[in-house]
């Protein structure tokens, strides 16, 4: 009896919680299919005539404009991150080098330092340069932000594997950068996906960078989604549907890692 | 490794080592030097006043010790209310049972949403013409909830959107910490006789803090440079209440009066807090960490 009082309180907490979870989920769903003038309504209302005016404009050229400079930031600035930071993070995992922590505490203070504070020196080099609004100075930043990532995810990675393979290989005579791409690489594919996508997602997410460095010919979605807030009538449908095709591509990719969240979220530092 | 790498060992820790430096350093010395000056962004060139601007805001009663008071408090209450939501779910979740199974899957969507895109939905649900939650309140009898427009309102809204974001980051890693525990540590202390809650205070509490730690200290951090959810939510008001660091970073240096070098010195002392903060965390917690670069 005492047992099955007890399972009911948690079931009952455990609906709450899926409520409150779920909630904004579900009207962020729901009002992406509301018409132009039902997403007016109030009281709001829950069943309606589902229409597709809101997906006809998140699909226009416009945003899918968008959508591609999306597109092109986050993975141009992922995979030059991996390029840059996986040889490193090689190194920190196999060789004594000198000051170790340092480097590691060093790398991982970008990631703890907010972003603002360098993107307002940033915003103004990349002005003398006339980078500003261009794919370049997007792409550049990003990957600053995606090293810290790529190195402590991936030495974590790097340190789990058994170092005989390696061994072996450098007894053929082969060169460090053949061992990095032709035996740990493959060994480590998981780690190299898992940090692929957090690189991604971030870069396809952030707002305040693309926000101060862009206007027109290289804004992201985040950005676009955050003009229509300034305007007397937000027409919230649209908003949403656009947000929730910007959300589908970044839950398939934490799907395909869904053993490795805590690791990715943690940069490595507990094992998930 | 073998002694002929020893090369090779720079050669791949250099192109990190020349692309932070350039990205981040570079700036931040540029920083430095813009935090020196009176520069209007209208103005070609801005002129060299020495320590004025931090003199400016170091003064008695400035709005950085305003906005630096905002943001603490924004951080610590929201850290604390995540860590005890993140506590509370993980011992709740950590069962086999179909719904916490669902809980456990949905947890990553807010993680991966934009944030942007989260803090849009909840200002649809705030709305104070148009939003569900007005509603709710409206048939609970309030009529004007002023969710977004009132203070102390504003801060409970603030913190409530923070942990229907960033609560399921404290939930998944506790999760994952409290299985890993051993299992023969409970069977024994069940055997000495130990109710739940001495086993969670002398148990599972302990063996957890190394990832209690690394959790708060994200959240820590990350929730000082809140700059999203201020400018989309509630753009710093009612008045002032809200202008955390980032927002008025924003504001003084590319928003309302352009002063470069205002923003700049601000950014310096924030960097500064932030970076101390950081670094005095992981020496009290994080001892480990400090040492191995890792825990466990």
């Amino acid at each position: 009896m005492k047992l099955t009082m007890r399972d009911l309180i948690i079931n009952v907490l455990m609906i709450i919680l899926l409520i409150w979870i779920a909630f904004p989920l579900f009207w962020l769903f729901i009002s992406s299919f509301k018409s132009n003038v039902s997403i007016f309504d109030f009281p709001p209302t829950i069943f309606f005539q589902i229409s597709l005016d809101a997906y006809k404009v998140a699909l226009s050229w416009e945003w899918l404009n968008y959508f591609k400079n999306s597109i092109i930031a986050s993975l141009s600035s992922a995979f030059s991150a991996l390029a840059i930071g996986v040889p490193a993070a090689y190194a920190l995992a196999r060789y004594e080098i000198k000051r170790k922590n340092f480097t590691m505490i060093t790398i991982l203070s970008i990631r703890m330092m907010p972003p603002i504070v360098t993107i307002i020196p940033l915003f103004l080099m990349f002005s003398f340069l006339n980078l500003i609004d261009s794919h370049l100075s997007l792409i550049l930043v990003y990957t600053t932000f995606n090293i810290p990532y790529v190195i402590w995810i991936m030495r974590g990675f790097i340190e789990e594997i058994p170092k005989e393979a390696e061994e072996a290989a450098l007894i053929d005579g082969a060169s460090v950068f053949q061992i990095i791409t032709k035996v740990v690489l493959p060994i480590s594919k998981p780690g190299l996906i898992t940090t692929l996508i957090f690189c991604l997602v971030q870069a396809w997410n952030d707002f305040l960078i693309a926000f101060v460095l862009t206007n027109v010919n290289a804004k992201t979605v985040p950005v676009a989604l955050a003009s229509l807030v300034g305007t007397r009538w937000v027409l919230w449908n649209q908003l949403f549907a656009v947000g929730v095709i910007n959300t589908i591509p970044a839950l398939v990719l934490a799907y395909l890692i869904r053993n490795y969240w805590v690791k990715g979220l943690t940069l490595g530092m507990v094992k998930g | 490794m073998a002694k002929s790498s020893k090369k090779s060992n720079i050669i791949l820790i250099i192109p990190t080592l020349i692309y932070l430096n350039i990205m981040t350093f570079f700036p931040i010395a540029y920083l430095v030097y813009l935090s020196f000056l009176k520069w209007n962004l209208f103005e070609h060139k801005g002129t060299f006043v020495g320590l004025q601007n931090f003199i400016q805001l170091l003064s008695p009663g400035s709005l950085f010790y305003q906005s630096l008071s905002i943001t603490l408090l924004f951080a610590i209450s929201a850290t604390f209310s995540e860590f005890l939501f993140g506590l509370g779910v993980a011992l709740l979740l950590n069962r086999e049972n179909i719904i916490a199974k669902i809980i456990r899957g949905i947890l990553i969507v807010p993680l991966m949403m934009a944030p942007v895109l989260i803090d849009m939905i909840w200002k649809y649900l705030y709305n104070p013409v148009l939003g569900p939650l007005t509603y709710f309140a409206n048939m609970m009898g309030i009529m004007q909830p002023n969710f977004l427009d009132s203070e102390p309102n504003v801060f409970f809204s603030l913190i409530a959107v923070d942990i229907w974001q960033y609560g399921p980051f404290m939930v998944l890693i506790i999760l994952s910490g409290l299985l890993s525990l051993p299992k023969e540590q409970f069977e024994a202390a069940a055997i000495d006789g130990a109710n739940s809650f001495t086993q969670f205070r002398y148990i599972i509490l302990p063996l957890l803090k190394p990832i209690l730690s690394i959790a708060i200290l994200f959240r820590f951090v990350d929730s000082m440079k809140v700059f999203n959810k201020i400018y989309i939510l509630t753009a710093g008001g009612p008045g002032r209440a809200t202008e955390t660091l980032s927002y008025h970073i924003f504001y003084y240096s590319l928003g309302f009066t352009y002063d470069v070098g205002y923003g700049a010195a601000v950014s310096i002392l924030f960097l500064i807090v932030v970076l101390f903060m950081t670094l005095v965390f992981m020496r009290a917690f994080m001892k480990d960490m400090f040492v191995k670069g890792r825990v466990q």
